[in-house]
């Protein structure tokens, strides 16, 4: 058996070859994926982003997810050359230039994620959590998440995700999964000044979504990947340039009914699904917050989390 | 619109193995087993599935019935009122004529 050990303690070509073999073992929080791909590139991408997580060159066991970042033809492997994230189904996944191969592993894994996993139910949410609990957050793409995460984590928040609360059903406890912080535009440069240049990976430029940059994650976030938290505050963050920051109490039917169109497979789940989003919320308090600047939402934030006692 | 054909004289029913329903104030949470949906309903949806849970009944007599329950009058809650309410409860498939039983 192979032990794991963090991507930076292989060198470059260790990686590069078990990248190009298809053996690289990445172990993230309750998964395990097994990447591949060529090229520069992804290579540099886990070597920067990726610098703390688990990994292993050769593969010791079956893995949850089978990733491979390849070209979308022939012709793009050469001419102008593209990848598209395969992750063993059909997704629709439009082609990237190879040097965006990090983008098109992260968009990978969040499809896998999103399609495939019923072993919880999944949201579109990021978390952090503390010893006394966790703070679920479910915005639409652009509600500020990523850098509320990203601000949460500099309060001495654990990261558990960016982009997916993964809810284990029997004991409706979230489950920590460690991917780096997406950031987008002029969040990149907000996190930036709050975590120091070197949390923060090179730019991606001229993306589907702009600029994408990724606050990794940190190595304590990593090694601790195996706990569980109880859900304490439920909030859902909407971001409206100008706007004075209000929150608005949630009832819990309403908290329900907006969770579940932000879950990915809360409808393949069926009873257990219903059950186990009741019991999370048991012991929780829902919010909508309205924020103009991150310091306000900061703001809101810290005095919510104190009033249900993180 | 109703989810099949239907008269006055057709007898309701919502099958309580098939839901689970968690009350609130206001309103009621309700996850439906065979469909996997939920929803959230009105006091006045939730009454009537509560009472076609206990006994089945007709137009009428789950008038009657959701008037005496939520104490109110004709002119709080007018019978074309539960009628409609009810037909949207068929098409969600929270309620289902009698001769369907399975369905609901």
């Amino acid at each position: 058996m192979v032990n794991f050990a963090p991507v930076s303690s292989y060198s470059s070509q260790e990686l590069a070859a078990a990248l190009k073999a298809g053996s690289l073992e990445v172990a993230l929080g309750p998964f395990t994926a097994r990447a591949k791909g060529e090229g520069k590139p992804l290579r540099s991408f886990l070597q920067d982003t990726y610098r703390d997580v688990m990994v292993r060159l050769s593969l010791s066991d079956v893995t949850d997810i089978a990733l491979d970042v390849r070209a979308p033809s022939l012709l793009r492997k050469y001419i102008r050359p593209q990848v598209i994230p395969d992750p063993g189904f059909q997704v629709p996944a439009v082609p990237l230039p190879k040097s965006m191969s990090g983008l098109a592993f992260e968009m990978g894994l969040n499809l896998v994620v999103a399609l495939k996993c019923c072993r919880f139910v999944t949201f579109h949410a990021g978390v952090v959590a503390n010893d006394k609990g966790a703070i679920l957050m479910s915005a639409e793409s652009g509600g500020g998440k990523s850098t509320l995460v990203a601000a949460l984590m500099e309060e001495g928040y654990r990261l558990y995700s960016d982009e997916f609360a993964l809810l284990n059903m029997p004991d409706a406890r979230l489950a920590s999964y460690p991917r780096p912080v997406s950031l987008k535009n002029e969040s990149i440069e907000i996190v930036r000044d709050f975590a120091g240049g070197d949390w923060v990976s090179p730019v991606i430029s001229d993306t589907p979504k702009g600029k994408i940059a990724y606050r990794r994650a940190r190595p304590e976030d990593i090694t601790e990947a195996g706990e569980t938290a109880v859900t304490k505050l439920v909030l859902f963050p909407r971001f409206e340039a100008g706007v004075r920051a209000s929150a608005r109490g949630l009832r819990r039917a309403e908290a329900i009914m907006r969770l579940i169109p932000s879950s990915t497979n809360y409808h393949l789940l069926g009873e257990q699904g219903f059950n186990a989003l009741r019991k999370m919320l048991d012991g929780a308090e829902a919010f909508e917050i309205t924020y103009g600047t991150t310091d306000d939402s900061m703001k809101m934030v810290r005095d919510l989390a104190a009033k249900v006692g993180l | 619109m109703a989810a099949g054909p239907y008269s006055a004289d057709t007898l309701w029913v919502a099958h309580a193995a098939h839901l689970i329903v968690e009350p609130h104030e206001d309103v009621s949470v309700v996850f439906h087993k065979l469909s996997g949906d939920t929803h959230i309903l009105n006091f006045l949806s939730a009454a009537i599935v509560e009472l076609l849970e206990e006994q089945p009944g007709t137009f009428a007599e789950v008038t009657g019935r959701v008037l005496t329950y939520l104490e109110l009058d004709a002119d709080d809650c007018p019978p074309s009122l539960v009628e409609s309410t009810m037909l949207q409860l068929d098409d969600t498939g929270l309620i289902a004529p009698q001769n369907l039983a399975g369905s609901a």
